[in-house]
């Protein structure tokens, strides 16, 4: 996950624009490579000029692809590490953590470095809590329970989430609410545990990004605690319908060859490998940790189209229009029973912002691959002898609140006609709808469900309306492809008449 | 300092050069080896810029025909969006044109776009005028630049411009849907109305 460290809040950084007020803008006219070592390692540092000059480098205008800096040092950029070439009073290699790309007054840009240790003086110590890079369960579990501040809170956040399991009724339609409970849960532990832990409450006033790297391992704790009620018992039963259309499906398609899948000649290579990480999905616990299985999955993908380009001398690379195809093909090869779930779980239940995030980037891939599998181009290419399979999805349902009253939308996102009709049609009758509590309790409601095609929906099915999820929704079934409006409404209103009679 | 999170959208045909364009501008100086868990599909940049911390997120966007609906997944929540064409193919440029109307129609006129004409080391296999390009991005609102991912030209102009249009359009990524989002008439008012009413 994307972590790195704010530069504006990093102490070499500040002290060369403060204290250093010329000599940085003189190296931001010049366009300048500086070196910042990161923040952690900086407490009880001297920032002396000559130590602030050692790190602020121009080309070196002998050798090309070194740098030298105003103090007769120069250095190299090699796999990403600086390497000292000479002025150096010993050898020095420091790691390259990340680079940002500045622009000065002219929009003339320069690249900061943020490195390691500093180049120069001897090594400092850490001062910061360091967090577990990984997200796995028992990793955050460990990290968190190691604290002896956090003990208490533990068992406060523990029986949070041991009254969330007990006594929270999950409503079919509702999984946006259940989403709402589970935030609020993680809210409340992240600030408990703020407020009881002193080390954490200082990230809190000096540094988001590491705030929000606690945040990840409150949430993974907080889910790990929740995973058989809101996983197994709510999401899955949620999916069972889908996920069993969609095995339906990949079993039908599971001897196409990558060829018949449209990848590239140039890409095609053995990808057995990515399909055993996706079979470890179910293995894992929190959404986090299963994301991050689906990035190793990805990354598998990457890896191995890109040795094997490399094997065979080619610049090509993997776009998005490759790795569709590519994925669809691991999931036609591995064996997990429970990708939708498992994916609308993802995307129902993480918190932490991923949407600008390499993460965030996979999911959505994962939600294209489905929907791939899931859609016309795939019916009428690889299952046309067979007869369509009507997913809950692909059919029309209508939902009807009340006896005399109703309300009905239609969606087809590849058609816009239809969503104007839709809107004609759920305007005109009274605006009344169904309270849910009532809903939960009361029998007699038909209440069912809405929803056409996939095109456009990446959570389709968290908006769908309410239903309890013991008892059969009253589904009007409509046939799928072009219903005429008139035989919607004849339908809407026999429904109607049924209901009240 | 918060940071302002920037969505671009990449559109272009396989073979006119949009991935390497991307890499000029986000590979970062320390990563020329290709290292292997590169993702060309998805990249990240940092910029500072006029006293704003900024992260360019470029989507690899779907765009191949048979694809055509899973294009509002990558779509949503859009800031930018970047259309490639290759100057000696006119194809390309016809289906650059079509996407624009795409995302014209699903994102409407908040989008920043712009229009990189490839390849332009190629200036003398050129058949898409500057001319013609530049008229037609005037036309929908788009600003047109010619790149060569191979010699570095016109990448840095392409990017900072983008950029200062999206910081101009508003900065933070907008919670915007796209038009095709199904709107559950039913569901979201019945969910409005239940708030902290539903097993609470």
């Amino acid at each position: 996950m994307d972590t790195q460290e704010d530069l504006h809040y990093n102490p070499f950084f500040k002290i060369l624009k403060t204290r250093f007020a010329r000599i940085y803008s003189q190296a931001e006219k010049n366009c300048s490579l500086i070196c910042v070592p990161q923040a952690s390692l900086c407490t009880g540092l001297e920032f002396s000029l000559p130590f602030i000059q050692d790190h602020i480098f121009s080309p070196s205008p002998y050798f090309a692809g070194q740098f030298q800096s105003a103090t007769n040092k120069s250095v190299e950029i090699q796999d990403n590490h600086i390497v000292s070439k000479s002025g150096f009073d010993r050898p020095t290699r420091v790691k390259i953590l990340f680079e940002e790309l500045f622009y000065n007054q002219e929009y003339k840009p320069f690249r900061v470095l943020c490195i390691e240790t500093p180049l120069v003086g001897p090594r400092p110590v850490s001062s910061i809590t360091h967090f577990p890079t990984e997200r796995s369960l028992d990793i955050c579990q460990d990290f968190l329970q190691s604290s002896d501040e956090n003990e208490l809170v533990l068992r406060k956040i523990d029986d949070l989430a041991e009254e969330f399991n007990t006594s929270y009724v999950f409503v079919k339609g509702f999984i946006e609410h259940a989403r709402k409970r589970v935030g609020n849960i993680r809210e409340q532990s992240t600030e408990y545990l703020l407020c009881a832990n002193s080390d954490y409450r200082k990230l809190y006033k000096e540094d988001s990004p590491k705030l929000a790297e606690l945040e990840q391992i409150i949430e993974s704790y907080l889910l790990g605690k929740l995973h058989t009620r809101l996983f197994t018992d709510y999401v899955e039963v949620l999916y069972k319908e889908e996920d069993e259309k969609t095995n339906a499906i990949r079993k039908r398609m599971h001897s196409l060859s990558q060829n018949d899948l449209g990848i590239r000649p140039e890409l095609q290579c053995d990808l057995t490998a990515a399909a055993e990480r996706l079979n470890e999905l179910d293995d894992l616990t929190t959404p986090l940790e299963k994301l991050h299985k689906c990035q190793a999955v990805i990354d598998c993908i990457n890896n191995t189209v890109g040795e094997h380009l490399a094997n065979t001398h080619s610049q090509d690379s993997v776009a998005t229009d490759d790795l569709i195809p590519l994925l669809v093909h691991v999931m036609l090869q591995c064996s997990l029973l429970t990708l939708v779930s498992n994916l609308n779980y993802m995307e129902s239940f993480i918190f932490c912002n991923i949407a600008n995030t390499t993460l965030g980037f996979t999911l959505v891939t994962f939600r294209a691959a489905v929907q791939f599998l899931d859609g016309d181009h795939v019916q009428r290419h690889f299952l046309k002898d067979e007869p369509p399979v009507i997913s809950p999805r692909n059919r029309v349902l209508v939902s009807v609140p009340s006896r005399s009253s109703f309300r009905a939308s239609v969606i087809s996102p590849e058609d816009s006609s239809w969503r104007e009709r839709s809107m004609t049609m759920s305007d005109a009758p009274s605006k009344k709808t169904v309270e849910p509590n009532r809903l939960m309790k009361s029998g007699p409601l038909s209440t069912s469900t809405t929803s056409l095609t996939n095109g456009g929906k990446t959570k389709s099915t968290a908006r769908s309306p309410p239903q309890i999820l013991s008892r059969p929704p009253d589904v009007i079934d409509l046939d799928t492809k072009e219903p005429s409006i008139q035989s919607l409404v004849n339908k809407l209103q026999r429904s109607a008449t049924w209901n009240s009679s | 300092m918060a940071e302002k999170q920037f969505k671009i959208v990449l559109l272009g045909e396989g073979r006119v050069g949009k991935t390497s364009l991307v890499m000029r501008y986000c590979q970062n100086v320390f990563n020329d080896k290709q290292n292997s868990t590169v993702q060309a599909s998805f990249q990240n940049k940092r910029l500072n810029l006029d006293g704003h911390r900024i992260n360019l997120a470029v989507w690899d966007t779907a765009g191949q025909e048979r694809f055509h609906a899973l294009g509002p997944i990558y779509y949503r929540d859009a800031n930018g969006a970047l259309l490639v064409y290759d100057i000696t193919d006119n194809d390309s440029f016809v289906r650059v044109q079509n996407w624009v109307k795409e995302l014209r129609k699903m994102l409407g006129g908040d989008i920043v776009l712009a229009i990189a004409g490839n390849k332009s080391d190629l200036e003398r296999n050129r058949v898409v005028s500057q001319e013609r390009a530049e008229e037609y991005a005037a036309q929908v609102g788009a600003k047109h630049f010619n790149t060569s991912a191979k010699l570095s030209k016109g990448v840095n102009e392409l990017f900072l411009d983008l950029t200062q249009r999206m910081l101009a359009a508003g900065g933070v990524a907008t919670k915007r849907q796209p038009v095709v989002e199904p709107t559950l008439t039913f569901a979201s008012s019945t969910e409005n109305n239940s708030s902290g009413k539903c097993c609470g």
